[in-house]
């Protein structure tokens, strides 16, 4: 029996400014096995970013059920959820750098914040979480100010990786990097998840890094998954609206 | 055209009078959820220490050169001030009571609290909007950590804790001021001076501001998390959070001082 890692029912979740409601999720069905590496893609604005967090419970979903390895964390309150050491990560849009700490105690935040390392335990996790995104012990003291938005990337990856989650979310990984560090990333993605043996969720606009890492692919357009298949039936699907996007016609 | 109904317009007016009331209320009513969310997060483990020393040192030591410069000048002026009007009736003998009085009752507590809210509150809301609009609240939530126990909570406690302690240094200094004053500026006796001022002051006098300045310490600190934890997304949100906290926390120290004022010495 193959379990699935993340499992998704009937998942709705809408939006209220100015008493308008807008829906941005509609009955999303999704299933993920375990080991899987699975990737959404679809316009911006479509809610992907909002399913991911509804699925981590940063944001709360208005209905719908959420499974984690099997287990329904939909039903279990936010203030238990986050008291959970669930091994669940997520490689944040923006990076999601902690401004205010230095490379390395960003990297090391999520195994130092519950149990303290001295300095020497930590600088060596974050040295070797850093090699496997290509950084070296160079950038340890530098501020997440100080780096460009691809180092900022990478050393976000570090951070993720270094916690070894089991469940991990890439949101835009490869946005706003030019078309080496996108593969760099691609490669990472594909490497890191094998290792830890991770399954994953990926968003993305990149089709290269769609076709490159996705065991499957799914495509949300205005608040429901329009088709779902894999990577090499993606240029002969006959789907209008997933041709239209890969295209770029509109 | 449309007739004007004077009726109607009155409960126009009184209708729109009661949903601002309303929303002042509701709006209150969250800043105290808020509130008491994060303070009961203290008696629950994880308890982040290190994180509400940080804080206690950025608002305590680093606000002490402000808030000493501020009751210095205001202990000299009080004394100059204070001779001027009396000398209309020959007091000047009850400067150093005048001087004393008021530094630790008002000027003291009240002065310290709006420097301190100046510098600290929109601080605290523009840190916390910004971790916010870049997703680092999220990132702590994915990591296992609570935003309000690892950030907001330890900010209002050492608010609580570090104010009393300005206030006391503010304090002294405040009296110090009126004392140079009077001693170098206006020929007063040095030792009657001070004499004067120990034997006036009671207990009730300090308690009494020490009370108001934890309270004032909850405000800053509150209404600096509430503003940043709630602001908009994008930089305009982040900077109308820092302008609100400033502004709300210091109407705040106002209110709850008169509040204060009454409860202690029932006038
Ligand atoms: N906290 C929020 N409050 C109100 N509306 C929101 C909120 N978060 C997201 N939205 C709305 O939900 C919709 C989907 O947003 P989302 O961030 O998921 O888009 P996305 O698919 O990730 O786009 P992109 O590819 O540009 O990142 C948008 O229209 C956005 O305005
Ligand atoms: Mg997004």
């Amino acid at each position: 029996m193959v379990n699935s890692a993340i499992k998704v029912k009937n998942l709705s979740k809408s939006f209220f400014s100015n008493n308008e409601e807008r829906v941005v999720l509609k009955n999303i069905n999704l299933e993920i096995s375990a080991g899987e590496s699975y990737v959404l893609i679809g316009g911006s604005g479509t809610g992907k970013s909002v399913l991911v967090k509804s699925i981590m419970g940063i944001i709360n979903a208005d209905s719908g059920d959420i499974f984690l390895d099997g287990v329904e964390v939909s039903k279990i309150p936010k203030n238990k959820r986050i008291k959970m050491k669930s091994p669940i990560g997520m490689l944040f849009q923006g990076g999601a750098l902690f401004d205010s700490m230095n490379v390395c105690d960003n990297v090391v935040f999520g195994i130092n914040v519950h149990s303290p390392l001295s300095k020497a335990e930590a600088e060596k996790i974050a040295v070797e979480n850093l090699e496997l995104v290509g950084l070296d012990k160079s950038v340890l003291s530098l501020y997440p100010a100080e780096l460009s938005g691809g180092m900022q990337k990478r050393v976000a990856f570090a951070r993720l990786i270094a916690t070894k989650p089991k469940i991990i979310f890439f949101d835009e990984p490869t946005s706003g990097l030019d078309p080496i560090m996108s593969n760099v990333i691609n490669d990472l993605i594909i490497k890191t998840t094998k290792y830890l043996g991770a399954t994953s969720l990926t968003i993305t606009h990149d089709m290269n890094s769609a076709r490159k890492i996705a065991d499957r692919i799914g495509m949300l357009y205005k608040a429901e998954i329009v088709w779902e298949g894999n990577p090499e039936d993606i240029n002969t699907a006959e789907n209008t609206i997933l041709h239209n996007f890969i295209n770029g016609i509109y | 055209m449309k007739l004007i109904n004077p009726a109607a317009k009155i409960s126009n007016f009184i209708v729109a009078v009661g949903a601002s009331f309303l929303s002042f209320v509701e709006s209150l009513g969250a800043k105290i959820l808020f509130m008491l969310v994060a303070i009961l997060s203290v008696f629950s483990p994880p308890i982040y220490f290190k994180n509400m020393w940080k804080q206690f040192v950025e608002i305590a030591f680093y606000s002490l050169p402000i808030v000493g410069l501020t009751a210095f000048f205001t202990g000299m002026v009080l004394a100059l001030q204070s001779y001027v009007g009396f000398a209309r009736f020959s007091a000047e003998g009850a400067i150093a009571n005048v001087v004393v009085i008021s530094i630790t009752r008002e000027l003291g507590p009240v002065l310290t609290a709006l420097m301190v809210a100046g510098r600290i509150s929109g601080a605290m809301a523009a840190e916390i909007g910004t971790m916010k609009v870049s997703e680092q609240l999220d990132a702590l939530y994915t990591m296992s950590v609570n935003p309000i126990k690892y950030l907001i909570t330890p900010k209002i406690i050492a608010g609580i804790l570090a104010l009393p302690i300005l206030v006391m240094f503010a304090n002294i200094i405040g009296v110090m001021g009126g004392w140079i004053t009077a001693v170098v500026q206006l020929d007063f006796s040095s030792s009657l001076y001070l004499k004067n001022t120990i034997a006036f002051v009671q207990p009730l006098d300090v308690i009494s501001g020490l009370v108001k300045a934890a309270v004032f310490g909850l405000i800053i600190t509150v209404m600096g998390c509430y503003f940043g934890y709630f602001s908009n997304k994008g930089a305009m949100g982040v900077g109308k959070a820092t302008t609100n906290a400033v502004v709300v926390s210091s109407i705040l120290i106002f209110l709850f001082d008169y509040i204060l004022t009454v409860l202690f010495f029932n006038v």
